[in-house]
């Protein structure tokens, strides 16, 4: 009796519980199917657990994942998602093209002295800033006076390349070169043009840069000061930057462009997925596996945008540690890597690589040869050198960076041909920030690391000294510790070279040197690859790609067509 | 000695507790190899610039004189600038602690709730259906890794059958309600926006139960067996002999002393509660201090990862003090010993 | 020292024996009755022994350590591979047998690293109560115990650079604490008892109290703990593993396979679901088995 009664009313309170919570949270998506209709919030339908109306009606949405943080400043974002945010919310004197070269953007014209020292700029007239200042040539010396004193950010592209820049009126502004420099107005597309009164006004007295106390840097870190086609709305600093179309941007801007963009900063495989599916998101981040953009690829609607980022995935071998500082040994090692396979396995959609440099940049050198996969070769090279017979005494050690989880395929392919001939490789994952500090010195320097290096302008000149002059050994782009004087002198000599025609000639040149030193293999050209809203999405840049990590993504060229959802299928 | 000494000398040990924890993380991040300043600002930032943020943090000064400057800012409430968010990490703070205080909130009250009430029912139907029923699920709440919970979660609930979302706190085009406390559903309901709130609580059911997953079914295994025991005591039974109802017997005279046990543990289940919100944030992208904490621990941001573990220790050694103060509450014989004597 | 005696203190230590004997014979007993507790000992025999004899039960033993054949890559269970393939080929359930290994080492290592000093500090605490010795050990154990143990390790591990190695270190500070907190209360309420006074006022010293009379007191609770304690060190162990702080490749560990398999749902739900099913089984052996065996001890005290 007892038993029985109270065991009903246990079952009737632990079944009203279940379904309260159940009503409370499960019941809402029957809410949400009718919430088309519903405009009580006036922003239509949320839609995160998939009712297929995902772009609120009246507004381009323009939604893209990304790897985080983001650092919105202009003096000291650099990565991937900082690229894209600084691209929309400023503008810069000139833009990159896809052929490798430069359009006017804020400036209007420029002229170059005869000694290739003094470049001088004359701005475009009524560029506001998102406040509706007009920009003058005083917010360009500014702008670069900052990025130089705070020192982060794309500053090591001036450093020791420009010397000062000077005011010459309020529309023209002149940059004075330590030495002549060829691909000048390649890296003058890094140099984000600030809004100094704006920043001078939000600077705060109490910080490390003298008179100009933060340089306005906690300002800027959460806040944009810029002239671009988009400004910030909001930025939560761990997770989403909103950004809404300026509506007085002098530039051009295709005429459906998004009237938000979105930066969200997560690259977990189910969120996207999930997202793209219900129409959510319209660009993802390129850290999707191959096996991820597969699955997506497989939603109608939805495609896979690939295009080469000028950038290569290196197999970077420490050329003064042994038994690598055997050029027998390098040899050997690039004969292990299965390149097929490579490409068509493990990084679908990439291409060969032919030498030190990517093909999609100007100034590549097309007559060197591709690498190839024979264990039989790699026993010959072994044979040849001087470490033959004590392979047992020398311990190959191979970095690869747990970021990039398809980089462990290549390690452990390497690994398992290595035992083949002999070799022993011990692959240890190392997280990102410390194979940077292990780059420091030779000592802590692994043999072996893979690691993509992405030119910051396109040009093969950028990648060439990026990699091989003695300057960066010992950072993350260098793990070969070259430091060879010859090479030095062709990579400055080369950039030095005004002349177009004659500084891609001298690139052509370096890059057989690097191959006939062989400190490197390069495992193939990479190429990014996001899966995209091909049915309501028109993103032309991928027709030119610019080879400029975060040109691709320039929201005001890429188009949004909301309307369209409905036909995009299920 | 009475209550208040008690809590008195409880707060007082608390204070060399967490001194003693500021000593340790301090000496785990400060003393740790390798250059925190060069690997935020990346490789091709110039060594002046990585040495001036050296010599901002004062990070080149000798330990103790770190240490002293550190725990003296530290109590003023400022914990320096964070190398991940270049802001002060009270401010990430300030930010980012109400997500997490929801997520644990919501979680802490679904696992004592479900964990009494399913150990009650299983107690009293013991060895039915029902009581096999529970006593299995409790097992598996106890042995699986919360982890494991989170990502199951997000495949089923999120990814096959879109039941819930799985990511954030708020739908993408949802107007996020003005931050009162900083709680989406609490501030979405002090402004009455209704939708808010059914918005946020949608996002968080599914990180808020994978959390309370192993709380809730230690919760039911000990709530089910002091139940037990208590209800085979001379009292109840004799209770029971004397014909008052059951659940007035269930409430009155088994339930409470049974609680003393599943109380006492509230502690521990809630330190499991924010250990595994390190993951379970991380997996569902809920912005909040544990996902800031993971981050900045992979990332050696040592300012952050110090203030987080402060933040943590804090909040852990207040739940435990709390929790002390309940069961002696609860438990007469506890009381009565605090009154007794003076250790 | 009679002859007599010395017959009297055979015939006593047989009769100990003959005791000792049929309570394992009864504790057997009553152990058997459980069919939980039954189960969670073929668990942890099963999973043990596989780990152990990975290299003969393993269907490619090979595909633990570095292996690749991207012809067989991402096979969903089924045929050949029972359980499927990783994205370069490798057999998880091979994997999965070799990740037991390498979780019931690091959860021995931990506990035989833990469990002593934890020990040794709170029998000495308990026995000492209420003076110096005792507030410092316990002010000591509670700074550690004032912090999520996860929490703690996860940055201790990314301190020392993630490795197995530094990932047990880790760990098994994190650890200790929790015995000490045991025996220390198990102790102090001990040292009131008759026997451990008796011993005191014959002149015992203070090691043969602690070792002899309160320690063997205490030994069932801890070996109760010790084997409950197995399956929660494999679930921080593999948490560890989880954000990328523990085990490293190719070694295979069941946190990093669950890991790394999520970046490939849902739609090869094997590299996932499998691994995890293997930590909820292998912990959940631990857990019916230290059950029982704390029924089991608990009933033979009373």
């Amino acid at each position: 009796m007892f038993a029985r009664r109270s065991n009903r009313h246990w079952l009737v309170l632990v079944l009203a519980l279940t379904l309260l919570v159940v009503a409370a949270c499960g019941g809402a998506p029957s809410n949400q199917g009718s919430g088309g209709q519903d405009q009580q919030a006036g922003t239509g339908s949320s839609g995160q657990a998939g009712d297929g109306t995902s772009q609120p009606a009246g507004r381009r949405v323009l939604r893209m994942t990304h790897s985080w943080p983001n650092q919105i400043d202009p003096a000291r974002g650099s990565d991937m998602a900082s690229s894209v945010s600084l691209i929309n919310l400023y503008s810069s004197l000139v833009y990159p093209t896809p052929e490798g070269n430069v359009e006017p953007y804020a400036a209007e014209s420029w002229t170059v002295s005869d000694d290739n020292l003094t470049y001088t700029f004359q701005l475009r007239q009524g560029i506001k800033f998102h406040d509706g200042r007009e920009m003058t040539a005083e917010d360009v010396k500014f702008s670069f006076d900052r990025l130089m004193a705070i020192g982060e950010g794309f500053a090591y592209l001036f450093r020791g390349v420009v010397r000062e820049v000077t005011v010459d009126d309020t529309y023209t502004v002149s940059f004075h070169l330590e030495q002549p420099f060829g691909p000048f107005l390649n890296i003058l597309t890094r140099l984000y043009i600030v809004n100094s009164e704006l920043v001078k006004e939000n600077i705060k007295p109490d910080g490390p840069y003298g008179e100009m106390g933060d340089y306005g840097t906690e300002f800027l870190n959460v806040n944009d000061a810029g002239s671009g086609a988009y400004m910030v709305r909001s930025f939560d600093i761990s997770s989403e930057l909103v950004m809404e179309r300026f509506p007085d941007f002098f530039g051009e801007v295709a005429p459906n462009a998004p009237d938000e963009v979105r930066i969200i900063g997560t690259t977990e495989a189910a969120t996207v997925r999930t997202w793209m599916s219900n129409r959510e998101l319209e660009i993802s981040d390129t850290w999707q596996t191959a096996e991820a953009l597969a699955s997506l690829d497989n939603i109608p609607g939805i495609d896979i945008a690939s295009y080469l980022d000028g950038g290569q995935l290196y197999l970077m071998m420490h050329t003064q540690k042994p038994p690598l500082d055997d050029i027998h040994v390098r040899r050997a090692i690039a004969y292990l890597i299965d390149y097929d396979a490579l490409v068509q396995q493990i990084f679908p959609g990439t291409e060969k690589a032919r030498g030190p440099v990517s093909r999609s940049l100007v100034g590549w050198n097309p007559s060197l040869p591709e690498l190839e996969f024979s264990l039989d070769k790699a026993r010959e090279e072994l044979a040849q050198s001087r470490y033959a017979g004590q392979w047992d005494q020398y311990p190959i050690e191979y970095a690869w960076t747990a970021e990039v989880p398809a980089l462990e395929k290549v390690a452990l392919m390497l690994q398992a041909n290595a035992q083949q001939v002999g070799l022993t490789i011990d692959i240890v994952q190392t997280p990102w920030l410390q194979l940077i500090e292990r780059a420091g010195s030779k000592e802590s320097t692994p043999h072996l690391a893979s690691i993509f290096v992405t030119p910051s302008y396109g040009e093969a000149g950028s990648q060439l000294r990026a990699r091989f002059h003695s300057s960066t050994a010992g950072t993350w782009e260098q793990l070969e510790w070259l430091e060879n004087a010859e090479l030095d002198a062709m990579i400055e000599d080369a950039l030095a070279t005004v002349d177009f025609v004659e500084r891609m000639a001298k690139y052509a040149e370096v890059q057989a040197r690097v191959v006939e030193l062989f400190p490197t293999a390069a495992l193939y050209d990479n190429v990014n690859r996001h899966a995209y809203q091909a049915c309501y999405v028109e993103w032309p840049q991928l027709q030119a790609p610019i080879p400029v990590l975060g040109y691709m993504q320039d929201a005001r060229f890429i188009e949004v067509f909301p309307e369209r959802v409905a036909s995009c299928g299920n | 000695m009475g209550m208040r000494s008690f809590i008195l000398q409880r707060l007082i040990q608390s204070v060399v507790v967490l001194l003693g924890l500021s000593l340790l993380i301090f000496v785990l991040v400060r003393v740790a190899p390798g250059d925190p300043v060069r690997a935020a600002l990346g490789p091709r930032v110039p060594q002046d610039v990585v040495d001036r943020m050296r010599a901002e943090m004062m990070l080149d000064e000798p330990y103790h004189i770190q240490y002293i400057h550190w725990i003296t800012r530290t109590l003023q409430g400022d914990f320096g600038n964070s190398l991940m968010t270049r802001r002060p990490v009270a401010e990430d703070i300030k930010q980012f602690l109400p997500a997490t205080m929801e997520l644990a909130l919501f979680a802490g009250v679904f696992m004592a709730a479900f964990g009494i009430l399913l150990g009650a029912a299983s107690a009293y139907r013991r060895n039915s259906w029902l009581d096999n029923a529970i006593r299995v699920l409790a097992y598996t709440g106890v042995v699986t890794p919360a982890f494991v919970f989170a990502v199951l979660f997000l495949l089923l609930f999120g990814y096959y059958w879109h039941v819930f979302p799985t990511a954030g706190r708020l739908a993408q085009d949802m107007v996020a309600p003005p931050t009162i406390t900083g709680m989406v559903t609490v501030d979405s309901l002090l402004t009455g926006n209704w939708r808010a709130f059914v918005d946020g609580l949608k996002h968080l059911v599914l990180p808020a139960v994978a959390l309370s997953m192993a709380g809730l079914s230690q919760q039911a295994r000990i709530t089910r067996a002091s139940l037990v025991d208590n209800l085979q005591k001379d009292f109840v039974l004799a209770h029971r002999t004397y014909g008052l109802s059951d659940r007035s017997i269930m409430l009155k005279y088994a339930l409470k002393p049974s609680l003393i046990p599943t109380v006492s543990i509230l502690g521990l289940d809630f330190a499991a509660l924010l250990s595994n919100a390190f993951l379970v944030e991380l997996i569902f992208n809920w912005p909040g201090l544990s996902r800031y904490g993971v981050n900045a621990i992979l990332q050696k941001d040592v300012n952050a990862v110090a203030a987080v573990v402060m933040v943590l220790g804090v909040t852990f050694v207040t739940v435990n003090i709390l929790v002390d103060i309940v069961v002696a509450w609860l438990d007469p014989r506890i009381r009565m010993r605090i009154a007794n004597q003076g250790g | 020292m009679s002859s007599s005696e010395t017959a009297a203190a055979h015939d006593a230590r047989a009769l100990w024996w003959a005791m000792k004997r049929d309570n394992w014979r009864r504790m057997w007993y009553r152990f058997t009755r459980n069919p939980l507790s039954v189960v969670g000992l073929v668990i942890v025999l099963v999973t043990g022994l596989a780990a152990i004899f990975a290299d003969y039960i393993a269907p490619y033993p090979e595909h633990a350590g570095a292996f690749v054949d991207f012809g067989n890559a991402m096979k969903p269970p089924g045929g050949q591979y029972l359980l499927g393939t990783d994205p370069v080929g490798r057999d998880v359930l091979s994997r999965i047998i070799y990740g037991y290994r390498f979780s019931f080492g690091m959860a021995i290592v931990v506990i035989a690293l833990a469990a002593p000093p934890g020990v040794i500090l709170g029998l000495v605490a308990g026995y000492y109560r209420g003076t110096r010795i005792d507030s410092i050990i316990m002010r000591i154990t509670d700074i550690f115990l004032a912090v999520p143990p996860l929490v703690l390790a996860m940055a201790i591990t990314a301190v020392l650079t993630a490795n197995v190695f530094n990932a047990m270190i880790a760990v098994t500070l994190m650890w200790w604490p929790w015995y000490t907190r045991l025996v220390y209360g198990l102790a102090s309420s001990l040292r009131n008892e008759f026997y451990v006074q008796a011993a005191e006022v014959m002149g015992a010293s203070k090691f043969h109290i602690l070792f002899r009379e309160i320690l063997p007191n205490c030994i069932s609770s801890i070996l109760t703990k010790m084997t409950l304690d197995m399956g929660f060190v494999i679930i921080i162990g593999s948490s560890l593993s989880f954000v990328g702080l523990g085990a490293q490749p190719p070694t295979p560990d069941l946190g990093t396979m669950v890991a790394d398999g999520a970046k490939y749902m849902p739609d090869q739900w094997w590299l996932t679901t499998f691994p995890a099913l293997a930590i909820v089984t292998v912990v959940l052996g631990f857990n019916l088995l230290g059950d029982g065996l704390r029924d089991v001890l608990t009933v033979e005290e009373q």
